[in-house]
């Protein structure tokens, strides 16, 4: 099942998709609460380094060639220029500048012994106004978390799989089955009262576990234990909602089950899921991944492609793989253009979904052959509720902190700090 | 910290060659490695003595096998004085070789492990005996430690997690029929929420089977045949031949009955057959009950023959009568067809039955109590509303002396029945939990399940009831994690028997222990070795070891990648897609599992002279006279093939889209399989052209030598580029090739000293000399795996014990494995005294 076009077209109509917003207005209390959507979004290794900023600094005329899907978007995002990862220096390859994408620290080196890369920053806003959703945060992706060690430069591939930290240690793991998270994001997994004489049960059980294991041990059974409480929670929730019938599932809307055959679908479908949380007011906060860092994933379905995405990135200035390089790069615009005027064409009042959410869009990575981390491939899209103008390239000082971006979504978000992985400003 | 203080005892250092170490590693090695470079990411600023070599032992590995080589100090720095790198290298070695000797009695960390997702599915597997496939939809786990998805640093657990967990859980029980008889029952069919027991499910199932059945499965006639030939054989010696002894053994066996019972009559008429049918009979007329199962077999086998050769000699001439085979043939046919009239009788029989276990089952489940408020409510319907609620408060006093009778009768039969479905429900539910947790319930965990599972029955009835407990123990942190107690003493503590066999069977199985390691727990005997080593053989030769080949193997030597990872241009090479991945994959767990399973010398990974293939692989290793996708083990004499490391998977992952990589495959074998890590390539350097036809010039090798020439490249790719051009032999798909970009091949790799590897029989040459490096990699992969955590400086005794161990055994693989179990580190937990 396809629902882009659907979506698309309903979107455009505007009747269809206006209905959850006007719930959320009868609300007024919560309506003049509203916290923006924030979306962090990660392409794995980089892009064509000479084809992705516009000549021009300043209002946005002419597009470079990769972001050249965005033309019809182009008064809705910014282009920054100068970010760099400074955290990520440490280390080799891609999974240094991976896991820490929105976590500002550094990535612990190890093999799985001492994993440690920062609580992130869609966790920090999550912890903050997650309670007011049904769900907290959602943390999507297409591939699979691969099950080894990167040998080759001493990495976990947990590294790779992640850029959301629930804590120091403790990655979220990503939702990669279409279905699957369109099912959590509206409850329609038939969760309900029945499971609680369950969960209670099975609190009791991990209660009972604790006198028995050891100190260390006990912090992985605490993760359980919050983890069961989560679900119990999101259960209240789920049934108060149905009894109010405060949920109107777009059932038309749910891919079909597994793992879709085309990557293209795969992408569409996770992309959709985000702009329908966002739209029906599921979740305030978002993560998507692109791919894995030191992603293989095939792009030959596009014209003119033939090979996997990372073998591409390290190019050596070779001619054709530049172009196929590109081309990948591209497509993943074409899907972010996608996206944004799926946002732009739902009305929010007087705004937009997009004018009410930021998205910041970007790699770890600049050009993938050199593993650089200076002048980082980054966007901002949306204005998050605010008077902000969008449509600019603007320039910052060679070497701004990326955190500077990633601080400034979180004051966005409403959460109160001044500092974040070595910010010494704030973008917005 | 106290780990470091037993070994400074161990080893009594003195303190002046501490210093003079010290003093080395200051003037030759910190201007590099400390300060403001960090090449390498070595940093040995914080050296602070012999503690830092046991809490950074990598680096000081590395540093002798770099300084023993020359490569370090590098060419362009200060060198040491012979006498210097002397002193150097044996005080290094020194403290290894102690660690290697002693052992430290600190089992390390044994933290808290939930199970993997394979572990989870292949756990339930084996509680229920169905393979539903569970699990696939769990975020993937990532990999530690040395290397493997096991490794408890990875095993985390979040929101998502749980709920995965409850979502498979009531997948699992919507698969679930429960009977106070015969306990929770999974169908690989999801079964209707009904109150309906399992055996009637079962019937219904054959009914269906019997309506799909009328023709034996097309493309499966002969093993379908043997099946039945053998089944009607076995009745008809044990003289079984009425309908509902028919009937009992098709329902056992979940065969055909029409098909039996015509066999059976078929067979057991010996006067009516004819020459051709006693000729090919024989042996099968002439078994006795106590033949072996592999005369039972030859004697199947001919029926078969016979079978197949009328069905050839229907279309072909023969100087035998056509006609005596054609008759044998209608006969056989005959048994395996059913006309409408049969399948309606056999429906019809299997019906009977089906309402037959109804009545009995309705006895126990229902008990007489509908029976008993039927009678009553006929009784008291004449009765007003105030009078029938006394009449329900106390029956006997509103009915007479015959009802009286009846009444109590059934009472009695209903509180019987009460106690005797109590207790199968407590047998019921002690089975469950000891299967799913693993050990022994604890009472009160059965008393509080029961209470559940009573009250949710009241509610809503007993099949709801029982969903609603398999997915309570199924989500429970007894069943998720691999629970071991901590003892609140000092010491280091051998843990139970039951935790060993746990250990054990997830270590073998990647599963649950079954009864007989259960058993033996439960009698305090795993743990004698004896027993131990005797129960490790059973479980090698067990099929569920396969799991060693397709979760040890293939995250040690990688070739899960071949099915994740390998991105062969498919316009180059057409050949390579999912299915040949997935034979490649299959190549080399076969191999393994063979070793495994076979307990071969472990040597045979590296070469042997044997390959699994099907007609496809056979196809890429120019075999003749392999048909069908069946893997099977065929002996070579081709001296270049052989051993996992010229395998079509090894050459595909260590490939490039476009060409092969001498680089990528010379460090794989330096490092997965010598275990010799090789820091990644600095950045920036330039690479060379991704097709190995472009028409420069040069050939591959020449455009290796030229970027060796760069210093910085040197130092690590004159040990990897050497393993890899013997196998240059090979093309990406491991296909033997003479030329390579309109080049001849040059397979000749030569090593630092002057040493040629030539081809890849060379280099195997070369490897199996190289045993100790690879066994020590091997035993140090297998004990990481084994404890699911990253090995630390203690393990280093073990590693080198089961070395020891496995060479004195002829390099079985099981006496690596036996040397492992019997180590401390797998016996024993840390003591915390709180």
């Amino acid at each position: 099942m396809n629902l882009s076009r659907r979506t698309i077209l309903k979107g455009a109509s505007g009747l269809a998709m206006s209905l959850p917003w006007l719930e959320a207005v009868a609300d007024s209390k919560k309506a003049a609460k509203a916290h923006p959507r924030l979306a962090f979004m990660f392409m794995p290794n980089g892009v064509h380094p000479e084809r992705w900023n516009p000549k021009e600094m300043g209002k946005l005329n002419e597009l470079s060639p990769i972001l050249k899907p965005l033309d019809p978007v182009k008064d809705q995002f910014d282009v920054l220029t100068n970010l760099n990862h400074k955290n990520a220096l440490r280390g080799d390859g891609h999974y240094a500048k991976t896991a820490n994408f929105i976590s500002g620290e550094i990535v612990h080196k190890t093999a799985g012994k001492d994993i440690r890369c920062g609580l992130s920053a869609d966790q920090i806003i999550a912890r903050h106004i997650g309670k007011e959703t049904p769900l907290p945060s959602i943390e999507l992706g297409i591939e699979a978390t691969r099950t080894n060690v990167d040998t080759n430069v001493g990495f976990t591939q947990v590294y790779g799989g992640h850029i959301s930290w629930s804590s120091d240690t403790t990655p979220t793991p990503k939702e990669i089955y279409p279905q699957l998270a369109f099912d959590r994001l509206f409850n329609n997994n038939s969760f309900d009262n029945g499971l609680t004489s369950v969960l209670d049960g099975v609190k009791e059980d991990a209660k009972k576990l604790n006198d028995y294991i050891s100190v260390e041990d006990r912090v992985r059974m605490d993760a359980f234990f919050t983890s069961v409480r989560s679900l119990e929670k999101r259960i209240v929730k789920a049934v108060k909602e149905k009894e109010k019938k405060q949920v109107q599932i777009p059932h038309d809307k749910r891919p079909a089950d597994g793992l879709p055959d085309k990557l293209d679908t795969h992408f569409k479908l996770m992309l959709d899921i985000i702009v329908l949380a966002f739209q029906m007011n599921r979740t305030n906060v978002v993560t998507f991944m692109f791919g894995n860092s030191v992603s293989g994933k095939n792009f030959s379905f596009l014209d003119g492609v033939q090979g996997g995405f990372h073998q591409l990135s390290h190019h050596a200035g070779n001619h054709e793989k530049l172009e196929m390089y590109s081309k990948i790069n591209v497509y993943h615009m074409m899907l972010f253009s996608r996206m944004l005027q799926q946002m732009k064409s739902i009305k929010e009042g007087d705004k937009t979904l997009l004018d009410n959410s930021l998205i910041m869009l970007g790699s770890g990575l600049r050009d993938g052959n050199k593993h650089e981390h200076h002048n980082l491939p980054m966007l901002i899209a949306g204005k998050g509720g605010q008077n902000i103008q969008r449509g600019f390239q603007r320039e910052h000082k060679k070497d701004t902190p990326l955190s500077n971006l990633v601080l400034g979504m979180i004051q966005a978000s409403g959460v109160e700090m001044s500092h974040f992985g070595g910010s010494n400003g704030v973008i917005i | 910290m106290k780990v470091f203080s037993i070994l400074i005892c161990v080893f009594m250092v003195s303190t002046y060659a501490e210093d003079r170490l010290g003093k080395l590693i200051n003037k030759y090695c910190v201007d590099c490695h400390g300060g403001k470079k960090t090449k390498g990411d070595v940093n040995l600023k914080d050296y602070d003595g012999i503690a830092h070599i046991y809490k950074k032992y990598e680096i000081w590995e590395d540093a002798i096998t770099q300084v023993e080589e020359g490569e370090m100090p590098p060419e362009d720095e200060a060198q040491m004085s012979k006498e210097d790198k002397a002193f150097f290298l044996t005080k290094l070695k020194d403290i290894f070789d102690n660690a290697e000797k002693v052992e430290l009695g600190d089992p390390g960390p044994s933290p808290l492990r939930r199970l993997t997702r394979r572990e989870y599915n292949n756990t339930i597997r084996d509680i229920f005996n169905v393979d539903l496939g569970l699990g696939k939809e769990f975020p993937s786990e990532g990999g530690g430690g040395e290397g493997f998805d096991n490794n408890a640093e990875v095993l985390n657990f979040s929101p998502l997690m749980f709920e995965k967990y409850v979502q498979e859980a009531k997948k699992l029980s919507e698969h679930l029929t429960f009977n106070y008889a015969t306990g929770f029952e999974i169908f690989k069919e999801e079964v209707p929420l009904r109150n309906r027991p399992q055996r009637l499910v079962e019937i219904r199932k054959q009914i269906d089977e019997i309506k799909n059945s009328a023709m034996p499965p097309r493309f499966q006639v002969e093993d379908y045949l043997r099946q039945y030939v053998k089944a009607s054989w076995e009745l008809l010696i044990n003289g079984k031949k009425d309908d509902d002894q028919i009937w009992e053994y098709a329902r056992s066996k979940k065969m055909n009955p029409v098909f039996i019972k015509k066999m059976v009559h078929y067979f057991g008429d010996q006067n009516n057959k004819n020459e051709v049918e006693k000729k090919y009979y024989a042996k099968l007329f002439a078994l006795k009950k106590d033949s072996t199962s592999k005369e039972i077999d030859e004697a199947t086998k001919q029926v078969l023959e016979g079978y197949k050769k009328a069905r050839y000699i229907n279309e072909h001439s023969t100087p035998e009568p056509k006609e005596l085979y054609r008759h044998l043939i209608g006969k056989v046919r005959g048994c395996m067809r059913m006309n409408g009239k049969e399948v309606k009788q056999a429906i019809s029989e299997a019906e009977r039955v089906r309402l037959e276990l109804m009545e009995k089952e309705r006895w126990l489940i229902e008990g007489q109590l509908d029976t008993r408020t039927r009678h009553l409510s006929k009784v008291f319907k004449k009765f007003d509303d105030k009078k029938k609620k006394e009449a329900w408060a106390d029956p006997l006093k509103f009915l007479n002396k015959k009802d009286q009778g009846s009444y109590r009768w059934f009472t009695k039969k209903h509180e019987e029945i009460q106690v005797e479905k109590s207790k199968l429900l407590t047998a019921r539910l002690s089975e469950l939990l000891s299967n799913a947790y693993r050990r022994a319930p604890q009472e009160d965990e059965v008393a509080k399940l029961k209470k559940l599972f009573e009250s949710e029955a009241e509610k809503k009835g007993v099949q709801h009831a029982a969903r609603l407990v398999l997915i309570r123990v199924f989500c429970s942190p007894a069943f998720v994690f691999r629970v071991e107690k901590q003892k609140n003493i000092n010491e280091n503590y051998k843990i139970s028997d039951n935790e060993l066999a746990v250990r054990l069977s997830y270590f073998l199985w990647s599963s649950m222990p079954d009864q007989e390691l259960l058993n033996l727990a439960a009698q305090n005997k795993l743990s004698d070795s004896k027993v131990l080593n005797q129960q490790i053989d059973r479980m090698l030769k067990n099929p569920k070891s396969r799991a060693l080949a397709e979760d040890f193997a293939a995250q040690w030597l990688k070739f899960r990648d071949v099915l994740e990872r390998v991105e062969l241009d498919k316009k180059r090479f057409p050949e390579f897609n999912e299915e040949l991945a997935h034979d490649m994959f299959q190549e080399c767990t076969e191999t393994f599992n063979y070793i495994v399973q076979s307990d071969s010398s472990v040597m045979e990974l590296l070469d042997n002279k044997y390959l699994f293939v099907n007609d496809r692989l056979a196809k890429i290793y120019n075999l003749k006279g392999v048909k069908g996708n069946n893997f099977r083990k065929v002996d070579i004499s081709d001296t270049r093939r052989g051993g996992l490391v010229t395998s079509s998977a090894m050459m595909t992952m260590t490939s490039y889209p476009l060409r092969t990589s001498p680089v990528l495959r010379g460090n794989y074998i330096i490092s997965a399989l010598l275990g010799i890590p090789t820091p990644p390539p600095p950045e920036g350097v330039e690479e060379l052209p991704e097709d190995d036809s472009v028409a420069d010039g040069l050939t591959v090798k020449q455009r290796f030598e030229q970027h060796r020439k760069d210093p910085v490249c040197f130092s690590c790719h004159i040990r990897m580029d050497p393993m890899g051009f013997p196998l240059e032999v090979f093309d990406p798909l491991g296909r033997l090739r003479e030329k390579s970009g309109g080049h001849p091949i040059d397979a000749n790799g030569e090593m630092k000293d002057g040493r040629v590897l030539a081809g890849p029989s060379g280099l195997k040459k070369y490897l199996l000399e190289q045993e100790d490096l690879f066994l020590k990699n091997m035993a140090s992969k297998l004990l990481g795996y084994s404890l699911g955590r990253s090995l630390e400086f203690f393990d280093r005794y073990t590693v080198a014990k089961a070395v020891r161990d496995t060479k004195k055994e002829g390099y079985k693989f099981s006496a690596m494995v036996k040397s492992i179990v019997n180590s401390k580190l797998f016996q024993y937990r840390r003591g915390v005294k709180k």
